[in-house]
């Protein structure tokens, strides 16, 4: 008996994080460690698709998980008026570009860009896929890059049967889509992008969390 | 031996996927996200003056009573904020929109010039909590002065 037990102990332990525990954040993400930006700056996202609202939207969703993860993250809110004042509200002109500019004139360790690929509601759901690239602004290498390719399940399930139920949850799922926004996505999108970022100098887990699992760098999610 | 084992695979358990504490506080929550990205994203989306005023109050409300394990106003949101009350519009939109409990947050009526005041300071709090913003906050805050 003792040593069932200890067995299901040992076999709830190895399982509980499934493939999470194959991977951790040191080998997913060893350029991270080696140049430990401090201040990140959060360049205007660059939109591959049709909605030209997805750029702004996207922006002011960033910087919360980045601090969260205990980095130093300058105001998009006001790196965002500099950025147009100087003529770089366009990533897409920066991105293989050297960043010692903002080095200089905005103190940023390493620029975070993003790339909307897809934004779109489709059916009784959200899909959007968003790809994250942060660039040392010191050496210019890319140092953390990864996608998430989320599908956002807003239909209703009512639990009930029948054609009176299948109808009602028809026109549920219809209404919930319609009044969700496209950010909700993009911001579930960003969880599971930063939820295994290597932490910054303000978090406690500071260059102790190498060992930590980590997962694959090309996310595909359904979440309701 | 048994003694040792289970709480040591216990404890291995439990730690294994744990809850990390958040270090900041950014104003509670509101329709299923943080208050502060909701209503930044709303006044961002369409700012008018009630969606100032609802930022004006949700900023104050973080740095006055600053949360998360680091007891500290998040990255950013105190030189947003002074950025903000230094906005010649802020103080007139609150004035002349803001509901009592808001006006309640500050003990003046003279809008004006307080916020003048207290933009600046908060511009400098920035640069106390994170000194590493004083490449980009100390040039502004000359730009501002002009």
């Amino acid at each position: 008996m003792k040593r069932l037990f200890l067995f299901f102990l040992l076999a709830a332990v190895v399982s509980s994080c499934g493939s999470m525990m194959q991977l951790t954040r040191e080998s997913q993400y060893p350029k991270m460690y080696e140049n430990m930006p401090g201040t990140i700056l959060v360049m205007p996202p660059i939109n591959n698709t049709t909605h030209v609202e997805a750029k702004d939207l996207l922006y002011t969703s960033i910087s919360r998980p980045l601090s969260e993860a205990g980095y130093y993250v300058i105001s998009p809110l006001l790196a965002m008026d500099v950025l147009k004042a100087e003529s770089a509200y366009d990533s897409e002109l920066f991105i293989d570009s050297p960043l010692t500019m903002f080095r200089n004139y905005f103190g940023a360790d390493a620029v975070i860009f993003s790339v909307i690929d897809d934004w779109t509601k489709r059916g009784f759901g959200i899909d959007t896929k968003i790809r994250y690239i942060i660039k040392s602004a010191i050496t210019n290498e890319i140092i953390f890059e990864r996608s998430c390719n989320l599908h956002l399940d807003l239909s209703v399930d009512s639990g009930n049967s029948g054609a009176l139920a299948a109808l009602v949850e028809l026109a549920a799922s219809a209404i919930v889509t319609a009044a969700t926004d496209h950010i909700v996505a993009a911001r579930k999108a960003n969880y599971y992008i930063f939820r295994d970022i290597p932490r910054g100098k303000y978090s406690p887990d500071y260059l102790k969390d190498m060992g930590a699992p980590a997962e694959q760098k090309d996310i595909r999610k359904t979440v309701k | 031996m048994r003694k040792i084992i289970v709480p040591v695979l216990a404890v291995l358990f439990l730690s294994s996927c744990s809850i990390t504490q958040p270090l900041y506080y950014w104003g509670g929550t509101q329709n299923g996200t943080t208050t502060y990205e909701n209503l930044a994203y709303q006044s961002y989306d369409k700012q008018t003056p009630k969606s100032i005023c609802n930022l004006v109050a949700v900023y104050e409300n973080m740095v006055t009573q600053p949360g998360g394990t680091r007891r500290v106003p998040p990255p950013g949101i105190c030189a947003e904020y002074g950025y903000l009350l230094l906005q010649p519009e802020t103080a007139t939109a609150f004035a002349e929109n803001a509901t009592n409990s808001q006006k309640k947050l500050f003990k003046t009526d003279d809008y004006g010039a307080y916020f003048q005041t207290r933009g600046k300071e908060l511009l400098e709090k920035e640069i106390e909590y994170y000194p590493e913003s004083i490449k980009f906050i100390q040039p502004l805050i000359k730009k501002l002065a002009k």
